[in-house]
């Protein structure tokens, strides 16, 4: 379907040159990454040996100590760790964010793109702005604000305040996703005697499924890494992972594997979620006014 | 899918409005759009709030607040330290953009190419942004320690097993901006490579009819069907890097000296370590502004592209 | 251009109705002049009231407290010992953790919001200077000296004077800590030292400094004896931390102020004093040539790491590093102890830090706060968080008497030699005012210029500049 499948001729030169570029460009991006979860495999002295150490015998106690969320510390015994559940607060703030953001921001997106209205272009403009107010410039009214009415630490606020940070990207991605589906869909069938919705949500709907697919996780992504909105406006119940990843570095120790150990296993829900989404992603993010 | 975008370019774009016969249609838009602009556009409320500080004497160690207008804007447009910030904003951003883009661009072709390597490395392409930025700087400075560092071990072979990273004024843009490509590049990769994978193959066919070079092929047929896609990607990673916080801070708070000190670190550093948000909120408002005319033109110019292409 | 317009006056006309309206609470709380006197303790809606004249440890029972924490020592310190808390008072205690080097970032938001989410907070000997003028630090005078809040048997005579001294102050610029009311209690403290590895000083024939330029050439020396090894480490990130473990006491001893009173006003004396201008120089000249090569990138964990990893041979920095790392290091009888080394021949002016912990003043159980705060210093939970736990170094003197502290820190060559000598020149030196840590961190970006080429002079002007401009 593109322009690769058309040539018949493919240069061995090309073949091989691609292969050993994809190789040094993947072994820079994937370098780090493997990097780290070698040191969630890792003993403190390991991690800090000199020369590094590329064989080490692995430990499953960085794992084990996130797990049943303890330490143990000389001097003080056991000391809990709140890793998992920030795990799970995290998880659960994300998901509905986004849920959130794709259920009020499809439908807005459609408009957008559908209707010709009186400002349109502002308002579609608007959208894009939230994302360049930086969360700093309303964090401190946010704090004020929320204290007044209570939603200080609590979910639906920082589900709320998440908004800013997903929906812009879910709306500007699906607005041109819906932009490239042809109208004649909708109008024929409401010239049959349709009602508008029953076609959007027939026809319409299962083609931009990708679209959705994609900048869901994409928004997902960037909600599942804020630091900043759960650092201020959280509280220990609804800590996030990237706080709570920051807390092994602290004044008796730093427990870089510890943390490389936590940070893996928050990975993991992203990394589930863009496998499942890839066979829709690339084709998800097609955008733009051309078509297959 | 339907060939009519070819035959009849400027209905398409126009994006076959829907013209309003009742009133009550007259609203569907908004009765559609409005949940969507109430929940977001409440949370702004709070930006017209920080506006309005940015216009006082604001400290939080002192009770008393006076409205002083524009004075912070007049005396932060005169001092050395804004007119750095603006520098290190703008060298960074426009170094992340300009290498990210190629290097995604490059990327995408070679993805694109569809060869083992290509198939077995795909599903990982977005790895790196996965991690929070603030988390993968640390990862990184681990890596560059001269006491422990995997990296300063490789180019201890080079005789450069202390090489400064961010601790050198010299070396510290380097640094960062190593970290902000490996982390965002993917990004860019990504679009532009869906791009590719939708293209329209009619063009590509009949260049091969006429017995096109490769080059020709790629200058002319490939890369204007392909802008609209680097553009938003673009315009996106401009937003982004020209408010990055996350990689700068996390590598160095500003340091060392004031060789990194943007204007979200100086706004951070102003607000929460000083106490002084009336200023800190001005040099944030004053990139928000800078942002905004900026992405103004960018998205204009996106908008004539589409409207060039085909 | 339409839209720019329309965003534009859309902005201002809301801006005009939001100013109007009066927003949120930008005003913090009123009277930054509290005095010393009644702490409004009758706004305490305690479940019981606080019954007359006499203490009673369970007077809240069944109340609820919520503390704010740095994730530190002191804090699992005290947090494994909360169900004796329980047990004495009756009363739950939540406790909320916060990544040290973002903890202040967050408190500083939490007064400004006027929160009553926490009750009582970690907090730091500097940072009194910042929160007490607005008022969100409560005053506690009036808790201690109330019989019926504080108990008989609670000594503060017996915490040493100089820690009180340093957590009260009057909330003027300028004026010294010491007057005014006390806003916060201590928990543990550290003084500036010199930490090094007895072995390799004497392996490579080198006494231990007694002074800065000893200690560079001691550094020198080290370098050369071993080549692999860090002769010095020292923090040096951009930041305020990065001060007062080493270099507010070098630069003190050799008669550097950080301000000064000119005329009534405060002005930044970093440049000022030719003396200590060159000893920023020598300091430029030890940290480009014998401390960590990634000068720029050391926190104080750093600094403890490398010398745990057996990577430096030195370190210039908080003594209880030594405490809370020699035993489970690799060599426990080779840490050695030493007077921060400063001008020759100087007096050991040792700055100190301490970690204590306050009062909300927007908390709306302040009686049951003050019953958490008496009981984690009480002398007998010190002596046990020192002995048993990581809390150190105790604030009291009778733990520093006891037998057990004694017995403990024996081992460590030097400790107590080192506290007695430097004892009565240990104090916060710093010139207490509420822009203390703009001032620091602008000094510690200068020590990074200076350590990057530049002279000590023209950073110590250009930062001098910068921090006066703050001043207005």
């Amino acid at each position: 379907m593109n322009q690769t499948e058309i040539k018949e001729k493919k240069n061995w030169w090309t073949i091989i040159g691609a292969n050993l570029a994809l190789i040094v460009i993947f072994a820079f991006f994937l370098f780090p990454i493997l990097w780290m979860v070698g040191m969630s495999f890792k003993t403190i002295d390991d991690i800090l040996a000199w020369p590094p150490k590329f064989i080490f015998t692995p430990t499953w106690d960085n794992y084990r100590a996130i797990i049943t969320s303890t330490i143990e510390q000389r001097g003080v015994g056991k000391i809990p760790i709140d890793f998992m559940p920030s795990f799970w607060h995290t998880l659960i703030i994300s998901t509905l964010s986004v849920l959130l953001s794709v259920f009020l921001g499809v439908p807005a997106a459609y408009a957008i793109s559908r209707f010709k209205f009186k400002g349109r272009d502002d308002i579609s403009f608007t959208f894009l702005s939230f994302r360049f107010g930086p969360e700093l410039l309303v964090i401190i009214p946010i704090y004020f604000i929320f204290q007044k009415i209570g939603l200080m630490g609590t979910y639906i606020g920082l589900i709320w305040v998440y908004q800013l940070i997903t929906m812009p990207m879910i709306i500007w991605i699906m607005k041109s996703y819906v932009d490239d589906v042809p109208v004649d869909f909708e109008d024929a069938c409401v010239v049959d005697g349709y009602p508008r919705w029953k076609a959007v949500l027939r026809i319409v709907l299962p083609i931009i499924r990708p679209g959705i697919a994609a900048s869901a996780l994409l928004a997902f992504i960037y909600a599942w890494n804020n630091f900043l909105f759960s650092l201020v406006l959280g509280s220990a119940s609804t800590s996030t992972i990237t706080l709570s990843a920051m807390k092994f570095i602290s004044a008796e120790a730093l427990r870089y594997g510890i943390m490389s150990a936590g940070i893996v296993i928050s990975f993991l829900p992203i990394l589930a979620f863009s496998v499942f989404a890839q066979r829709y992603f690339v084709r998800g993010l097609s955008m733009g006014a051309i078509k297959r | 899918m339907s060939t009519s975008n070819l035959a009849n370019p400027a209905s398409e774009l126009e994006l076959a409005p829907l013209n309003p016969v009742s009133a009550k249609e007259k609203w569907t838009p908004f009765i559609i759009l409005g949940p969507a602009l109430i929940t977001v556009g409440v949370v702004m409320i709070p930006f017209l709030i920080s506006v309005y500080y940015s216009m006082t004497n604001y400290r939080l160690t002192r009770p008393d607040i006076d409205f002083v207008w524009f004075r912070n804007y007049a005396r932060i447009l005169s001092s050395s330290t804004f007119w750095n910030s603006v520098r290190v904003t703008f060298t960074y951003a426009f170094l992340a953009v300009s290498i990210e883009t190629m290097l995604g661009i490059f990327i995408a072709f070679l993805l694109n190419t569809e060869t083992l390597m290509a198939k077995i490395f795909k599903p990982f392409l977005l790895m790196p942004l996965m991690i929070a930025p603030l988390i993968s700087t640390l990862i990184w400075r681990l890596m560059m320690s001269p006491g422990f560092g995997v990296l300063n071990y490789f180019l201890s072979f080079f005789g450069q097993r202390n090489f400064p990273w961010a601790t050198s004024p010299d070396t510290a843009m380097f640094t960062v901006l190593l970290v902000e490509v490996w982390t965002f590049t993917p990004f860019i990769a990504l679009l532009v490579l869906a791009g590719l994978k939708a293209l329209p193959r009619e063009p590509f066919e009949a260049a091969l009819v006429d017995g096109s070079s490769k080059w020709f092929t790629l200058r002319n047929i490939t890369f204007p069907l392909l802008t609209p896609y680097i553009a938003i990607a673009v315009i996106f990673r401009l937003i982004d890097s020209l408010r990055q916080f996350d990689i700068v801070f996390g590598m160095t708070k500003g340091g060392p000296g004031d060789t990194l000190m943007n204007f979200q670190v100086y706004g951070y550093t102003s607000t929460f370590m000083y106490m002084k948000p009336a200023e800190g909120l001005t040099y944030i408002i004053i990139n928000w502004i800078i942002i905004y005319v900026i992405s103004q033109y960018m998205v204009k110019y996106l908008n004539k592209i589409q409207s060039r292409i085909s | 251009m339409k839209q720019i317009r329309f965003t534009i006056i859309a902005l201002l006309v809301l801006v005009f109705v939001v100013t109007a309206c009066a927003p949120a609470a930008p005003a913090p709380a009123p009277a930054a002049e509290k005095p010393a006197a009644e702490a409004p303790a009758a706004e305490a809606p305690a479940a019981e009231a606080a019954p007359a004249g006499e203490f009673n440890w369970k007077a809240y029972e069944g109340e609820t407290l919520n503390l704010l924490m740095v994730k530190h020592p002191f804090a699992n310190t005290m947090e494994e010992r909360l169900p004796q808390f329980k047990e004495l008072t009756g009363i739950d205690v939540t406790l909320e953790y916060v990544p040290e080097e973002t903890y202040f970032d967050k408190l500083t938001t939490v007064f400004a919001g006027q929160s009553d989410a926490y009750d009582a907070y970690m907090t730091g000997s500097y940072m009194v200077w910042q929160y007490s003028p607005a008022g969100y630090m409560e005053p506690l005078d009036a808790y201690l000296n109330d019989p019926s809040k504080t108990p008989a048997d609670y000594d503060v005579d017996d915490i040493y004077p100089f820690l009180l001294k340093d957590m009260r102050w009057s909330g003027v610029d300028g004026e010294p800590t010491g007057g005014g009311s006390l806003y916060a209690l201590p928990w543990g403290f550290h003084t500036s030292n010199l930490i090094y590895r007895k072995s390799i000083l004497q392996e490579c024939g080198v006494d231990v400094p007694k002074d800065l330029e000893e200690l560079y050439a001691a550094g020198l020396k080290l370098k050369e004896c071993k080549p692999d090894m860090i002769p010095l480490a020292v923090r040096g990130t951009r930041g305020w931390a990065t001060i007062h473990p080493s270099v507010m006491s070098w630069f003190t001893s050799y008669g550097g102020k950080d301000f000064e009173m000119v005329d009534g006003k405060l002005q930044c004396a970093l440049n000022k004093n030719p003396d200590a201008v060159a000893a920023t120089e020598l300091w430029g000249k030890i940290i480009r040539e014998i401390a960590q090569p990634n000068y720029a990138d050391y926190t104080w964990y750093d600094v403890a790491n490398s010398f745990v990893q057996g990577q430096s041979v030195m370190f210039y920095d908080a003594d209880i590093i030594g405490y809370f790392n020699r035993e489970g290091s690799e060599f426990p009888d080779d840490w050695g102890l030493a007077p921060p080394p400063g001008k020759p021949g100087g007096d050991p002016t040792a700055n100190e830090w301490i970690w204590a912990i306050g009062m909300n003043s927007f908390s709306k159980k302040k009686d049951a706060a003050w019953l958490w705060m008496v009981w984690s210093t009480s002398p007998e939970f010190v002596l046990d968080a020192a002995v048993n736990g990581l809390t150190v170094d105790p604030p009291r003197a009778s733990t520093w008497d006891s037998k057990e502290w004694k017995d403990k820190i024996a081992p460590f060559t030097g400790y107590v030699d080192t506290w007695k000598a430097i004892e009565p020149y240990t104090k916060v030196y710093y010139t207490p005012q509420a822009g203390f840590f703009e001032a620091t961190t602008e000094w510690s970006a200068a020590l990074q210029e200076i350590h990057a080429g530049k002279s000590a002079q023209e950073a110590l002007d250009a930062a001098c500049k910068r921090i006066d401009e703050a001043l207005e």
